[in-house]
């Protein structure tokens, strides 16, 4: 693939190690250890994905993304040490992509670089089989008609009570399903033991769509309530 | 306008002000009282602005007087002729005197009633002592006539019977005047007739007599004389400009003065001219000073405001009761009137007439006017510009210093003392009341002096009792806010301090009580400061831990990933992951738990049911309690139990309290989760038996205390800190309990209202 991604980051073994592990998955890595440094490797027109840290001498990650995107439209992932809701939120609205805290999961990290890109970069190869009444949300697409849920544009494998519930939750995006009303819809017989069972088809289902199915962002468990699909602005 | 001028027309102004009003305040009244005084007065008024003094009424009331007595004397009877004195000032005393003596001297008095002469001067003529002299003619002719101011010729059956003037060529039935008198009366027995100045004069004129018209002389056809008097024939001659005429008689070693009745007549007449002249021009003299005050009216405020300032020096009292001084003497002055009054009052009989008496009294009292209404004028001017100032008194100062003393004593000898006053007044008046009953058994008499004393008492004690009841009414109001500052203190609701006036019974309390706010306040204040250090210290930490943990992490990934390594190296590395996994979760919850400790952890709060959280969380640790030992046995309604709490740390907390139960629970044993919940508590708990001996008196929710002290398995010794802080952030209670090995978490919550629940079921249906 030699698909291009600039890391970014004041600690030069961290972008090394990231650089290794991009490398191994095939990816080319240009490095970079300021802000000043990050805005003028991000003008090469091969890079096609930032991850870049917050704290950073002479310009920190945060400004360093706001310059970037009044000149290009690329990826990024920020790196940050902090993890408060805040903080992701002020990322985010600053025109990041994604947000990782620090320390982070290396596979994880891998796993969105990758999602990323291909969102990224195969855009229209996603909307390309549907026609027109699939669900985008983010990273995932969902086709009623075929009963097939994309993660980054390639098909999931699911079983059929898994489909059950995926259809059913990204019918209603958002909607807070108890586990009792998802095991009448899908089992279509009345609730027992309803929690075990919903749960552990959730997890399966996370271990397939989630980048980190410990933290998932997309299947939710809506503690004392019930489950859903969170509804995730910028679905491409 | 400077300074100076404005000084100068502000002394003008109010020296204008108060000249005008003084010169009123003396002369108004009485020109009221001249001009409201009825005919009677108006015509004395103008009498004396007559410039000849014939033309009066007073001169007509002379000679119509000198008439009867002459005919009396005429006829030889018992001349009732009573004294008179007229006169001014000083001399009235000396005028009264005299006619006394000369009356003694005659020594006999005559029987019948009196005429008395009224002048009609309320001023100038004190009517003489009401005593009458019934006298015999030559007595009287020797009273009348060294007096040369009249002249007269008493015949009898035309035989001269007394006369003073003899040689003087007066000449009545010719109408002859001597040098020097103008005027002339001339009675023939039925009718009179009056000559002046060479002209006669009509007397009679439609013939009928009327009182205080006419003259009073007989001749009218309602007015005659009888039988005897016709026979007598009468002329009078009157000097034009009246003498003093003196006589002296060294053998009772003093001079006499004569009777001069016209003479006095006269300086009267000039002394009430000069007299009202002068009440006319202070009344101009007066208005227009006035009308100089109205034109710097503005200016006199600060001359006012200026006394004020003077005057609010000069303690209350002495002010109250020169005005009350000069009320009274003023009040008190007439005390002829005053006397009449009371006599009248005594005798149950009061005429009207006393009280316009009485206030034309008061109206010659100028000078105790001018003074009342100077202290009133100053005591208004006090309350204008002074704030309160009957602040500044004795009384005040004495009550105040009353205060002070009392103030100084601790609280309970205040309220003590305060009662002991009403006791002392309830016990005299006891005393007195049974004392009055005991003289009213013996003597069988009360006494007025008694009964006011009584009532004084009485009034005292009421008056004491008022106070009393209005200390403590105060005092109660007090404790009440002070009891209610107590209790926001005690809530620690960081209230205003508690502001209680000075004189206070419980100021002091209320100081300390502040004070003790005050240093709770700070103390809390340095707390949370201190708090918020500490999570920022542990912030800073935790982030300078993170960098580093990343890259150990990211390499441990990345040896991981190398295939040609010895099995023990692999084991190594797979050691260093699940530690540095651990490091992460340690350094997560660390600050997690800092925060929450110091109240800046967010939570969204969200109605939830409780045991369907229960059953999500064991359900979400399936595996991991697969995996272990223990069984877990949930007992878990299957009705919702709802409360209101953050769900992801909620979740939290039972995810912590069930992993530290499989972690730590005796291999084979069961761990109990369940959920109880009754009309307004939930109550959760989660128990086991542990697998080593619990220590004692060990709080297991302190920070990094565990069951064991090792530290050699997993978990950061935070789980039971987290569970609780989040807890009591969601505002929930969360304890726990030891029994032997028993090992007892409670996590409780006040469950939500049935009708609150139906609503929130309502809802999420829609």
């Amino acid at each position: 693939m030699n698909e291009c991604v600039l890391v970014v980051d004041d600690d030069r073994e961290i972008v090394q190690a990231i650089a290794l592990l991009l490398e191994k998955e095939g990816y080319r890595v240009l490095r970079a250890y300021d802000g000043m440094e990050a805005l003028e490797q991000a003008m090469d027109r091969s890079v096609r994905l930032m991850i870049i840290d917050v704290m950073m001498p002479r310009l920190d990650g945060l400004s360093a993304v706001m310059k970037l995107r009044e000149r290009r439209n690329l990826p990024i992932i920020v790196l940050s040490a902090k993890s408060e809701d805040t903080d992701k939120v002020l990322g985010l609205s600053m025109g990041a992509d994604d947000y990782v805290t620090k320390p982070f999961n290396p596979q994880e990290l891998v796993a969105r670089v990758r999602s990323h890109l291909r969102r990224y970069t195969s855009l229209g190869d996603i909307n390309a089989p549907g026609t027109g009444d699939e669900i985008h949300n983010g990273r995932l697409s969902y086709s009623p008609e075929e009963r097939v849920l994309r993660a980054d544009g390639d098909p999931v494998k699911l079983t059929a009570t898994e489909t059950k519930i995926v259809d059913l939750l990204m019918r209603n995006l958002g909607r807070i399903f108890p586990a009792e009303e998802i095991y009448r819809r899908v089992w279509e017989e009345d609730a027992f033991a309803a929690e075990n069972t919903v749960m552990v088809h959730i997890r399966r289902i996370r271990e397939k769509i989630e980048l980190n199915p410990k933290e998932p962002e997309y299947l939710k468990v809506v503690w004392g309530i019930g489950y859903k699909i969170e509804k995730v602005e910028g679905g491409r | 306008m400077d300074t100076r001028s404005k000084k100068w027309r502000a002394a003008v102004s109010f020296t204008a002000f108060f000249l005008g009003i003084s010169l009123l305040l003396t002369s108004v009244p009485e020109a009221l009282s001249l001009l409201t005084g009825g005919s009677w007065k108006r015509t004395s008024v103008a009498d004396a602005f007559q410039e000849d003094y014939q033309n009066t009424r007073a001169f007509r009331d002379a000679v119509a007087s000198y008439l009867e007595d002459f005919l009396t004397m005429a006829v030889g009877g018992n001349a009732n002729y009573s004294e008179y004195s007229v006169s001014y000032n000083g001399e009235i005393t000396s005028a009264v005197m005299e006619a006394a003596e000369v009356a003694d001297a005659i020594g006999e008095y005559g029987s019948g009633g009196y005429h008395g002469w009224d002048d009609g001067y309320d001023f100038s003529v004190t009517i003489s002592p009401p005593s009458s002299y019934g006298s015999s003619a030559q007595a009287a002719h020797d009273y009348f006539k060294e007096d040369k101011n009249v002249l007269y010729d008493i015949r009898y059956d035309g035989e001269q019977k007394y006369t003073n003037a003899e040689g003087t060529g007066l000449d009545g039935p010719n109408l002859k005047l001597p040098e020097g008198y103008n005027f002339l009366l001339w009675f023939d027995g039925s009718k009179v007739r009056v000559v002046k100045d060479g002209r006669e004069l009509d007397i009679y004129g439609d013939g009928y007599y009327r009182e205080g018209k006419d003259w009073y002389v007989p001749g009218y056809k309602n007015f005659t004389v009888d039988e005897e008097a016709a026979r007598a024939s009468v002329v009078i001659a009157a000097a034009k400009s009246p003498m003093l005429y003196v006589r002296g008689s060294y053998g009772n070693s003093s001079a006499e003065r004569q009777n001069n009745r016209l003479y006095w007549l006269e300086q009267n007449l000039k002394e009430r001219r000069d007299r009202y002249t002068g009440m006319a021009a202070s009344c101009a003299a007066g208005v227009l000073l006035l009308a100089v005050w109205f034109l710097l009216r503005g200016d006199k405020r600060r001359a006012d405001a200026a006394i004020a300032r003077v005057t609010g020096r000069v303690w209350y009292e002495g002010k109250l009761l020169l005005l009350l001084a000069a009320l009274v003497v003023f009040l008190a002055g007439p005390q002829d009137a005053l006397r009449e009054i009371t006599y009248m009052v005594r005798e149950e009989y009061l005429d009207p007439w006393i009280f316009t008496y009485y206030a034309q009294e008061l109206s010659r009292n100028g000078f105790s006017l001018l003074v009342i209404f100077w202290s009133a004028y100053l005591l208004i001017n006090d309350w204008r510009h002074n704030p309160k100032p009957w602040k500044h008194s004795l009384t005040g100062k004495f009550c105040a210093a009353a205060r002070a003393s009392d103030l100084k004593l601790p609280l309970q000898r205040r309220m003590v003392r305060r009662f002991g006053a009403v006791l002392i007044a309830a016990a005299a008046f006891a005393a007195s009341a049974l004392l009055l009953y005991a003289g009213f058994r013996v003597y069988n008499r009360d006494s007025l002096f008694a009964f006011l004393l009584l009532a004084g008492l009485l009034a005292l004690l009421l008056w004491m009792l008022y106070r009393f009841a209005r200390g403590n009414r105060e005092t109660a109001r007090d404790i009440g806010a002070l009891v209610g500052q107590i209790a926001a203190v005690h809530a620690g609701g960081l209230t205003m301090p508690l502001d209680l006036p000075e004189d206070a019974d419980l100021a002091a309390a209320a100081k300390d009580l502040n004070d003790i706010q005050r240093g709770m306040n700070e103390a809390l204040e340095e707390r949370m400061r201190s708090e918020r250090m500490k999570v920022e210290l542990i912030a800073n930490v935790s982030h300078d831990i993170k960098t580093p943990l990343t890259s150990i992490i990211s390499y441990v990934e990345l040896l991981g990933q190398e295939e040609e390594l010895p099995e023990h190296v692999k084991d190594y590395i797979r050691i260093l992951e699940s530690k540095s996994q651990r490091l992460k979760t340690m350094v997560q919850d660390v600050f997690e738990v800092s925060k929450a400790a110091s109240g800046q952890l967010p939570v969204t709060l969200e109605t939830l049911d409780l045991g369907k959280l229960l059953r999500q969380t064991l359900a979400d640790m399936a595996e991991q309690i697969g995996r272990s030992t223990v069984t877990v046995r949930a007992e878990i309604p299957e009705e919702p139990v709802m409360i209101t709490a953050d769900g992801q740390r909620l979740y939290r907390v039972f995810q912590n309290l069930v992993q530290n139960a499989l972690q730590y629970s005796l291999d084979g044993s069961r761990v109990h989760v369940s959920l109880a919940a009754d009309g307004t508590t939930a109550v959760a708990s989660v128990k086991n038996t542990s697998r080593e001996e619990i220590a004692r008196n060990k709080d297991f929710t302190e920070r990094f205390v565990r069951g064991d002290d090792a530290r050699t398995d997993g978990g950061s010794g935070l789980g039971l800190s987290i569970a609780r802080t989040f807890t009591e952030a969601c505002g929930g209670r969360f304890s726990v309990e030891t029994i032997a090995d028993l090992f007892v978490v409670t996590v409780e919550f006040a469950r939500q209202a049935a009708e609150e629940q139906a609503e929130q079921a309502e809802q999420a249906e829609d």
